[in-house]
């Protein structure tokens, strides 16, 4: 094979693992940032009941 | 913030450092395997040539597939030994790690595929093992969704990732009990037949897939034990 065609499927390798993972850590940061919204609105939920009490 | 919350905190600072220094270490490795690879390992001489580069990455990501399916098995025998949660949360995130770098074994191995043998896909014995073991894992997801009550969840996920697992060493033993595939032997019982510097580059790869394994694993469990402490706070909240 040519080296010109070889470099270019040696870099849609290295590319596509390179988008995989970040599309991975993308998704495990929306994970993050709901469980940071469910602990914000769990802490405004006890301030909440404190102020009552 | 609260007394016990600054406690948590400060506890949670020697893992997350831990945890950093853990991923360094694998970019430290990975760099050093692409380094390695692309500038110091010779060029292949057989019909491969420069794709041979993808091995670099393709390798060290296979491998560290099926040591993540490795690790949920563990953690799947100690949930059942032991009935503690934490060893299904281990389980639930070597999994999803595990799914992860087939995903990423798959697409590299169709691109290297189409390189090497002219075609993006062969049902061979090692592409198609490796193909079931990726069905197979992300059935897990799909039973862990349909079950509704905790303790049967992971129960249930235990059995099922020690019954997927039988399918992991046929895809590692595959290109040695069926030599007639496409895949060859990387190594065997008379060593790796690799140069040196690609041996060199190999193994910083390895190294360095694991590494990353371990670290992101670390953040899998924490991001895991966050939700699982939510949860349990809501239902106290509520009740």
């Amino acid at each position: 094979m040519p080296l010109a065609e070889a470099v270019k499927y040696v870099a849609a390798a290295y590319g596509a693992v390179l988008v995989v993972f970040v599309a991975y850590l993308i998704v495990a940061g929306r994970r993050l940032a709901r469980l940071q919204r469910e602990l914000r609105s769990l802490e405004d939920e006890v301030a909440r009941r404190r102020r009552e009490a | 913030m609260t007394v016990a919350a600054r406690g948590s905190s400060a506890r949670a600072r020697p893992a997350t450092a831990t945890t950093v220094a853990v991923l360094a270490a694998a970019a430290a490795f990975l760099l050093a395997d692409v380094l390695v690879g692309f500038l110091a390992a010779p060029t292949d001489a057989s019909t491969l040539g420069f794709t041979q580069k993808i091995f670099y990455v393709h390798a060290p990501i296979a491998e560290t597939a099926l040591l993540a399916y490795a690790v949920a098995f563990v953690a799947a025998l100690l949930f059942l030994r032991r009935d503690d949660p934490r060893y299904d949360r281990l389980g639930l995130a070597a999994v999803r790690l595990g799914l992860l770098f087939s995903v990423l074994v798959m697409v590299s191995g169709v691109i290297w595929g189409r390189a090497a043998w002219g075609v993006w896909w062969a049902w061979e014995p090692r592409l198609t093992t490796f193909l079931i073991a990726c069905l197979l894992y992300a059935g897990y997801f799909v039973l862990r969704g349909a079950v509704d009550d905790e303790s049967r969840r992971a129960t249930f996920a235990a059995l099922y990732a020690i019954v997927a697992f039988v399918d992991v060493p046929i895809t590692f033993f595959a290109t040695r009990l069926l030599p007639a595939g496409l895949h060859p032997v990387v190594l065997g019982p008379s060593g790796s037949g690799m140069a040196w510097r690609d041996l060199v580059a190999f193994l910083c790869g390895t190294a360095g897939m694991t590494l990353l394994f371990v670290g992101l694993l670390r953040i899998e469990m924490g991001i895991e034990a966050l939700r699982e402490g939510l949860r349990d706070l809501a239902d106290r909240l509520e009740g």
